[in-house]
Parts: C-alpha cells; structure tokens; sequence
C-alpha cells in the first residue's frame, strides 16, 4: 500500500512543480517547508487511522482523522494560499 | 552461513524432534521450513533484539538489594496458601461462596462476558503433562550413538530462542545463577498449590532429583542458567477483564506454556542437557518477574510486574532451568519506572484500591507475608487483588487500563509515545490522558464486550 502512496505522492509533486512552472507561480523556501510539514502529517494520519482500523479501535481511527488531519489540512492550506495569493495579486 | 560447532548432525535433530516439515500448532501457519540447526540458529527471531527505543542497561531500573534478599517459600504467595493466610478461613470460604454465587447468577441474568458461552470458554482449559524433570521422551544423544551438542554460550542462546519462539514463546531471554544474587529468586520451597510444596535444594549433586515421597528437588549447581520466556496474551480478551471472557486471557497461555515446557525439555535432552521446568501448571521455581527483569525483557512496574516494550503487562513469565550454557541478556530501560511513579491510572482503577497510590516505590513490604524483600517496588495488599478476583471470577483491569499496555500496535503513534517514554518523562501525563482519548484499553461497554464474539480474529488473537 506504501508503495502506491509513495507513487501517488511522487507523481503529485512532479504534477505540482510542472504546474507551478507552467504558470509562474513563485514558492517561497518556507512555503515548501510548510507543505512538507503538512503532508507529512497527512501520511501519518493515514498510517495512523489504517493501524488503528487493523488494531480493531474505531474511536481511536476517528480521532486521529480530526487531531492530526485538520492541522495538516490547515499546513497543506496554508501552503497553498500563500503563494496563491501572491500570484493573483501580481496578476 | 555462519557454522556452528555442533557434533551431532543437526538434520537428524531436526528430524528426530519433527521440525524439518513442518512447525507446531499456529507457529506452523507462518513457520519457515527449517533443515538444520544452523537456519534454526539464524532466524530473525533468534537474535533477541529489543526495540529502537529499548536501551540496554548494567543495572536494572529498580534499586536490587541481595543482602536483604532470602529465598522466598512459594506457598506463603496469594495463588497458593497466601489468601486463606491473609483473609482466615471464614473470610476465605466466603469469598470462593459468592465466587460461585455470582457466576450463576450472571449466567442466569446473562451478563456480557459472563454468559454460559463466556463460562464455557474460560472452562476449556486442557494440559499438557508438566514436571519438574520434563517429559523424557525424545532420545538422548547416548541413544542416538553420538556426541552431546557442543555450541558457545552465545550460539546455545540463539539456538533456544529460535527454537522457543517457532513453539509459540514471545520472548526469551537468559539470567545466570549466583549463589548470593540471582540463586535467591529460587524458591526456597516450590509451587504445591494449597499446601506447602516440595523444598528445592541447589546442591552439588551432578544429577537433578524430583523426590516426591520425602519432598525435596534436587537443582544441581551445574544447572547455571535460567530461560525466562513470555507468552503473548490477546488484547480482545485482556480489554474485557472482571469477566469469564477476560480470564481466558491468561488460561490459553498457561496451557500453552505446558505444552511448550515439555517440548523444550525434550529439546535439550535431545541435545545432552537437562532442563529443569515448573511442576506447577501455573508458576513454579522462582520468581519470573525477577529473571525477567534481569535478562532484559523488560522492567519493573508498579503492579509489581514486568512491562515489555512490546506488550506492556500483556504476556505471561514463565521460565525453566538449565546446564546449557546460555549468554545473559542485559536489563532495559524504556521509561517504565519514571512512567509508573507519575501515571497511577492502574491504582486509580482498581475495584479494591489494592494497589499502591504512593508516588515513589519503597523497600517496606508493608509485613505482607506473602511479599519478599529486597527490592525498591510498589509493594501492594494482594490479597485485597486476589479477593476480588475470586469474587468476580477474573479481573486484569490493571493489565486493561494501563497505557504502557497495547500488544496490537500497528498506528505509528504506539512507537511515537514509547521513544517519548523511554527519553523524556516530560510527557508522561500528556500520555497516559491520550491513552483514554483514544478510548485505548478497558472496553466496559456491555455492547462492546459481547461484541468480542462478532470480531474476526487472527491467529492466537493477535494483530501483527
């Protein structure tokens, strides 16, 4: 499964930098540190919320979804708008 | 491959024990096809590694005084003469009543986990033979018409690990005998269930003796090394403890172990040695926690039991002696004590209050017959433990509630919190709160306890 997510993962960022180029949108170094630190998150909410389905502990699955996956949605936002923002007020 | 220096053919070994085909029981579900005692030598499960977070230690973490140390008569503890001794034999024959009285009454009202199916299973147990001398019954090299089994300590130890956890045994580890340290943790007077059992002399003899009629065992000096080995209990089972249900927990192990005793005794004989186990279904011959402790399987709790990195409280200790020399394994540290002083979530939940709120440990046994001396722990009224498992016919809520406890570990969290716990004590509270925040533990939902016969289950119970 790990497999699948790594690929997922690779050919997403390839998929993002080729887009960002595409439309010259400039990324901050701490913008990437934030979306790594936000995606980062999001895969141990998955390993996180998988392990506790096999472990047979739903109330644990549910709340690893809200504590870990709203500030990684929250990272993973945030990285997102700031350039964005920057873009369209360039543009 | 590394070669070993054994002078007997290994394949024959393997061949003769029947371990060349096929494993045993489940260990046969996953079991590699093993042709000598060289692969058996170098499985994965044969090196013994401790977890990444587990640090290896010169002393234990729990302060060991040997001076004040004696060897302990067996009888005097709860499981055998120690309750009737602590309650007198009225409070004693009450107790087993109304054990009986509502074990009825919760089959007839069909209490979750305590229903006739539930009873029925905490019922099933069935035994291997167990003594003292073992089985007897694989030939020795004398009879095979060639050398006894020559191999380093090192080697000998691997070659036992490998061989006990392809038979069913979590972990194994090894503790030397010394006449004025470990030799004290021998029983003084073994396991002889409600009456005092047979003395155990440690003497020059070079062979051992089970002399029943004038009540004495013989453990010969020669007889140097203890295996002390764990046996994985389910966390369904264990989660839904003060229940019929619960107690099978333990029951399924104990009869593993007398299977699995045997068998390793038979092992060793094969291979030239004697190997000594518990003539007692339950615990035998010395204290397993604190052979446990020594060789590295983990530490001190407050409950007086040894947590594992691995499962926490959720194993059973039990252990064998031997002439084979075998490598000792070095204690641990992963955090338990400093966990233990602050946590208490054990002692807060325990029905009886019996086990100790007291922040730092102590020396005082608190003249409890039935507890030794000599060791810095939580000493505890057990009897006020016992009593009320009698009453309700199991208990562990103990081994349910405590946050170091969690066999089944497959989110990334489990690691998180033991590298936490075992570097820093900053967290420990923060722990032991997200331990009930992630409804971890004791599932007292009558819904949830019934359910236990809706999961579908691996093998043995456990999530790997």
């Amino acid at each position: 499964m790990w497999f699948f997510i790594g690929l997922i993962v690779g050919v997403g960022l390839l998929a993002l930098i080729f887009w960002l180029r595409n439309k010259q949108i400039a990324v901050k170094w701490y913008e990437w540190l934030v979306g790594i630190f936000g995606l980062g998150l999001l895969l141990f909410m998955i390993q996180n919320i998988i392990g506790s389905v096999r472990e047979v502990e739903p109330v644990a699955a549910w709340q690893f979804l809200w504590l870990i996956g709203l500030p990684a949605l929250i990272l993973l936002g945030l990285a997102w708008w700031l350039p964005w923002r920057r873009y369209r007020k360039k543009g | 491959m590394k070669k070993h220096h054994s002078t007997l053919s290994r394949r024959d070994f393997l061949k003769i024990l029947g371990l060349g085909s096929a494993g045993l029981g489940a260990a046969a579900v996953s079991a590699p096809v093993i042709h000598d005692l060289d692969e058996l030598m170098n499985l994965p499960e044969a090196a013994g590694k401790k977890p990444w977070y587990a640090r290896e230690v010169d002393k234990p973490t729990c302060e060991i005084d040997w001076g004040m140390m004696r060897r302990f008569d067996y009888s005097e503890v709860m499981w055998a003469t120690g309750l009737k001794k602590a309650l007198g034999p009225q409070e004693f024959e009450r107790v087993f009543r109304v054990g009986e009285q509502n074990r009825l009454k919760w089959i007839q009202e069909e209490k979750p986990g305590s229903t006739l199916k539930d009873v029925a299973m905490d019922s099933s147990d069935h035994w291997a033979p167990i003594s003292f001398l073992g089985p007897q019954t694989s030939p020795t090299p004398e009879e095979l018409g060639v050398p006894r089994y020559e191999g380093t300590p090192e080697e000998n130890a691997r070659l036992v690990r490998a061989f006990m956890r392809l038979h069913g045994a979590s972990h194994v580890g090894f503790a030397e005998l010394d006449a004025a340290t470990t030799e004290k943790l021998i029983y003084s007077y073994d396991n002889g269930g409600p009456v005092q059992g047979p003395r155990l002399d440690i003497t020059d003899d070079d062979q051992p003796e089970d002399n029943t009629e004038d009540g004495y065992r013989v453990i010969p000096k020669k007889a140097r090394w203890v295996i002390v080995y764990t046996m994985r209990m389910a966390d369904s089972t264990l989660e839904r403890p003060a229940t019929a249900l619960g107690s099978r927990s333990h029951g399924y192990m104990y009869n593993l172990k007398s299977l699995l005793q045997g068998q390793v005794q038979n092992f060793l004989h094969t291979l030239g040695y004697t190997c000594l186990g518990e003539a007692s279904r339950y615990n035998a011959l010395g204290a397993h926690v604190g052979f446990a402790i020594l060789a590295g399987l983990g530490e001190m709790s407050r409950l007086m039991h040894v947590i594992t990195p691995e499962y926490g409280l959720r194993q059973r200790v039990q252990m064998m002696i031997t002439d084979l020399p075998l490598a000792p394994g070095k204690p641990v540290d992963f955090g338990v004590m400093n966990f233990c002083r602050t946590c208490k979530k054990c002692a807060e939940f325990c029905p009886p209050g019996a086990i100790s709120k007291d922040t730092e440990p102590s020396w005082d046994t608190q003249g409890a017959p039935y507890a030794s001396p000599g060791v810095k722990t939580w000493f505890w009224p057990q009897h006020e433990c016992n009593a009320f498992i009698r009453m309700n016919n199991g208990c562990a809520i103990c081994y349910a509630v405590c946050p170091l406890s969690k066999g089944d570990s497959r989110a990334m969290y489990h690691d998180i919190q033991r590298w936490m716990v075992a570097n820093t004590p900053l967290f420990n509270s923060l722990i032991t709160g997200m331990h009930g925040f992630l409804d971890y533990g004791w599932r007292d939902n009558p819904k949830e306890i019934a359910g236990w016969w809706d999961l579908d289950l691996p093998p043995w119970g456990y999530v790997e």
